[in-house]
């Protein structure tokens, strides 16, 4: 009746970390040559990633294209390594504009309270009302298809989840009696959010946003699949899905190549949100015996 | 003060009628933490008879609690138990997963230390009792929950029916912890352990809980391992008293001696610095477990100490029939 | 006189449109001396949390006066009052949790000093916590640590030696040992007597346990449901109790 009640948690997830240590390490491997590959890809790359060949196109892969070639003799390869560019930059940019807002917003929410408190979250409410991929699809229709929309869409879209996060952690912060000590001693409202509340909620903030990029690739990937994206030639992994979409049967290289680089990246991010997570939570640390 | 009375005459009948319920020999309960040994609980002998309780008195990190989960073997997997633990004649470490199972909960029941996060916030507070009580008797719902029904009344819990309903943020500390006992007395165990019953709790609820714990363990003869930090609590309930420091029992004997006549300069400290006794503070603090000093793991403190204690590491000693001391210097 | 508290109330209100109203304290009024130390008891829920934190103004009473060194502190401006902030302290129950989790001990103990500006240059500021540390009883390989890596015991202490750098008047210390082990409990009690002794600071001393502040105060407040009912010299209200809440609260004390 008491197994579950009475084994401490920081206990029970001690042996689990250490087998989670090996997939923890292999993705922030896979996290830091997609980082290296991002920067190197000129060096990397064997071939012009928007350099049309039309004579060599369609080839299966060989050691002169390793993904072979797509539909305009363009070397898969070339296009997946520079492909990383995109979307490392699409979801960094995105993740960290829209990680500043919310923030932001969920400090200055959470902390003053009252009518300001109101107006932020139901403007926060409004966004999560629509589905958030229609809501990108709607502002990019709007605006016109091109990555810098992308950019802008899915940041309007992903503020919010991080606007209420901290909202909430600063609830729970500023009951806590340090912060009230601050207040006491005297010090500026600045002062207690920024230098006592918000290093103490940026521990679930880290997770959050580590998670998101995985998110935010997939949608970018997503959007430019559906054409609103990328714009060709720039080689963007869910655009040249999309341009593989046709030859699915005769040549599915065009396709597997860059959907894996999607699968692997997203997955990478994901494990290490899910290390993150795990890492930064105090009652998981192991260590005293009450 | 009449509770105090009461306690030492129970004591005195029950001592002659004695028959050991648990013995515990030689238990050393070890934790692996990032490749060093944690001796949580370090070579403790006690027994407890048929209807005795035993409160076992310590600070924070002393083990404890540690030694209390050591019984139920609810431990996590990196600890490591030693020792015997003979509960009835039978050894409680050879008993498979499924035999320490029907052990919790029906013979030996823990009280744990938290008594809000220990209830389901979701769930009524009668069906969780149910969920004990047709657990371990068998009964059909409507016998159980006339059972429960009973309990409460029982445990002065004010309007049973009604309290049945409740979810356990609608109730008080107290009550929470008069509902824990109600599912841990629902099976009429033989022992339980009840783990800091009045942490927190203020001094009203504090007598409250007390008085709880006195007469379910009086009404039914229950034994009990009474886990505490709080001298008075110890001294009201318990009829034996063990003073347990960094991982070892230091002082065990009847509470009466214990409290009026503490042998070991650890317990003498203990009583005076309890606020009533002028609150004089033992110097420095309770050592780390991770690095016990060498010699009597007391000596760093102890106004008694000399080069023995430094050198090396005293034994529990009888000092009369029943009455332990672990010191080269006892008090007297 | 030191500081007086006047018909003091504070509501709280509950509910979603604010409907329901909740007296926490309710018209309370006593004064402390300088150098004294007064015991404030009650059970959990009783409101005598909230006139702490009323006397300090951390939050806002909703009735009544308060004045402090013959100053009215409900009508200071907001400039006057941060100053006075530090002459008026508070220490909490859980020590773990009234320091910042990612501060280490040096930067939370460094952080009143530098507020208001009271030791020029680091090796100064170095010296006043060491100076400081060795009032409490730590000593300077605390420093390097954080909160979570300290005993109850040393938190508190820590949290102790914070206040003290600003030399306060008065400090509220709210139940300031109900957590601690008792050997530990002593020490730090022990420390607040001491403090009173050699800097003559005041305290409103918070707890619900009646032998802890018969031991340590000058005099003795009784609250029930935020009204204080009985307030007198320790040995008094001991010997004789006059309201029947207090004869309840000493008959509720476990005796060893």
């Amino acid at each position: 009746m008491h197994d579950t009640v009475m084994v401490p948690k920081k206990f029970s997830t001690f042996s689990l970390r250490t087998a989670n240590s090996r997939i923890t390490a292999l993705s922030a491997l896979i996290i830091l040559l997609l980082v290296f590959t991002a920067i190197a890809a000129p060096v990397i790359a064997p071939h012009d990633p928007v350099a049309v060949d039309l004579a060599n196109k369609l080839k299966a892969p060989s050691l002169n294209y390793p993904f072979g070639t797509d539909h305009l003799g363009r070397c898969i390869f070339s296009r997946v390594i520079y492909g990383t560019r995109e979307s490392l930059k699409v979801s960094l940019i995105v993740v960290s504009i829209s990680a500043s807002i919310g923030i932001l917003l969920g400090l200055v929410s959470g902390y003053f309270g009252g009518l300001t408190d109101e107006l932020i979250m139901r403007a926060v409410d409004i966004m999560l009302a629509f589905p958030s991929i229609i809501l990108a699809l709607a502002i990019i229709t709007a605006l016109g298809p091109g990555l810098n929309n992308v950019i802008l869409a899915l940041t309007l879209v992903h503020w919010t989840s991080y606007a209420r996060l901290v909202r909430g952690e600063v609830l729970r912060i500023k009951e806590k009696e340090f912060v009230e000590s601050a207040r006491a001693m005297g010090n500026s409202q600045l002062r207690i959010m920024f230098r006592y509340i918000l290093p103490n909620v940026m521990a679930p903030v880290m997770v959050v946003s580590t998670l998101d990029v995985a998110h935010v690739i997939l949608s970018a990937s997503g959007l430019s699949f559906l054409g609103l994206g990328a714009q060709p030639p720039t080689p963007e992994w869910g655009a040249m899905v999309n341009d593989g979409r046709e030859f699915i049967r005769t040549a599915p290289h065009l396709t597997i190549f860059p959907g894996l680089a999607i699968m692997i990246t997203s997955l990478a991010f994901n494990w290490l949100g899910d290390w993150l997570r795990d890492a930064l939570d105090p009652r998981l640390r192991e260590g005293r015996i009450e | 003060m009449v509770l105090v009375q009461t306690a030492m005459e129970n004591s005195e009948q029950k001592a002659k009628t004695a028959e050991t319920l648990l013995e515990i020999r030689n238990l050393k309960t070890y934790f692996k933490i990032n490749g060093s040994i944690v001796k949580a609980v370090d070579n403790v002998s006690l027994k407890i008879i048929n209807g005795e309780i035993l409160g076992l008195i310590g600070e924070t990190g002393c083990g404890k609690s540690v030694l209390g989960l050591s019984i139920l073997r609810l431990l996590p997997e990196n600890a490591k138990i030693e020792g015997n633990l003979l509960f009835r004649g039978k050894e409680i470490l050879s008993l498979s997963k499924a035999e320490m199972r029907k052990l919790r909960g029906k013979e030996i029941v823990l009280i744990p230390q938290n008594p809000s996060t220990s209830l389901n916030p979701l769930m009524q507070i009668g069906c969780q009792v149910l969920e004990a009580v047709i657990r371990h008797h068998n009964l059909k719902k409507s016998e159980a929950v006339s059972k429960v029904l009973d309990l409460f009344s029982k445990l002065k819990l004010q309007e049973p029916p009604r309290k049945f309903r409740d979810f356990p943020h609608q109730l008080s500390g107290g009550m929470k912890q008069r509902v824990l006992m109600a599912m841990g007395v629902a099976c009429n165990p033989k022992l339980i352990i009840v783990d800091e019953p009045t942490k927190g709790l203020d001094a009203v609820l504090r007598i409250e809980v007390v008085r709880m714990l006195k007469e379910t363990a009086s009404a039914a003869g229950t034994s009990m391992l009474l886990i505490t930090h709080d001298f008075s609590v110890a001294a009201a309930l318990a009829h034996r008293i063990a003073v347990m420091y960094a991982g070892e029992i230091v002082e065990m004997g009847k509470t009466a001696a214990v409290l009026r006549n503490p042998r070991h300069p650890y317990t003498a400290g203990l009583l005076n610095s309890l606020p009533g006794k002028g609150f004089n503070p033992i110097p420095g603090s309770s050592p780390s477990i991770i690095s016990l000093p060498e010699g009597c793991r007391f000596h760093p403190r102890c106004s008694r100490a000399n080069m023995k204690c430094t050198a090396s590491h005293p034994e529990l000693v009888k000092l009369n029939d029943d009455h332990f001391v672990r010191c080269f210097n006892v008090c007297f | 006189m030191l500081l007086m508290a006047e018909n003091l109330s504070k509501e709280f209100f509950k509910g979603r449109l604010n409907k329901s109203r909740i007296r926490a304290v309710d018209g309370v009024s006593f004064s402390i001396n300088q150098g004294e130390i007064m015991g404030l008891v009650g059970e959990s829920g009783s409101g005598k949390s909230t006139v702490g934190r009323l006397l300090l103004l951390l939050l806002e009473p909703t009735e009544g006066r308060i004045y402090f060194n013959g100053k009215e502190l409900t009508r200071l401006r907001k400039k006057e009052l941060q100053n006075l902030r530090k002459d008026m302290q508070i220490i909490f129950q859980h020590p773990q949790e009234s320091l910042n989790p990612r501060m280490k001990i040096y930067e939370s103990m460094a952080e009143p000093i530098r507020l208001y500006g009271l030791a020029d240059g680091k090796s100064r500021e170095k010296e006043e916590i060491l100076k400081l540390l060795e009032t409490v009883g730590l000593t300077e390989e605390h420093l390097e640590r954080y909160p979570h890596e300290l005993s109850g015991g040393q938190a508190q202490r820590v949290a102790i030696a914070r206040v003290l750098a600003l030399k306060p008047k008065f400090v509220v210390a709210d139940e300031p040992t109900s957590m601690l082990d008792v050997s530990v409990q002593a020490q730090i009690l022990k420390l607040i007597k001491k403090l009173q002794r050699e800097y003559k600071i005041s305290f409103l001393f918070i707890s619900h346990d009646l032998e802890v502040v018969r031991a340590i105060s000058d005099r003795i407040a009784i609250m029930q449901k935020g009204k204080i009912v009985e307030l007198g010299e320790p040995e008094q209200i001991f010997s004789m109790p006059r309201h029947p809440y207090t004869k309840y609260l000493i008959n509720s004390i476990l005796n060893l």
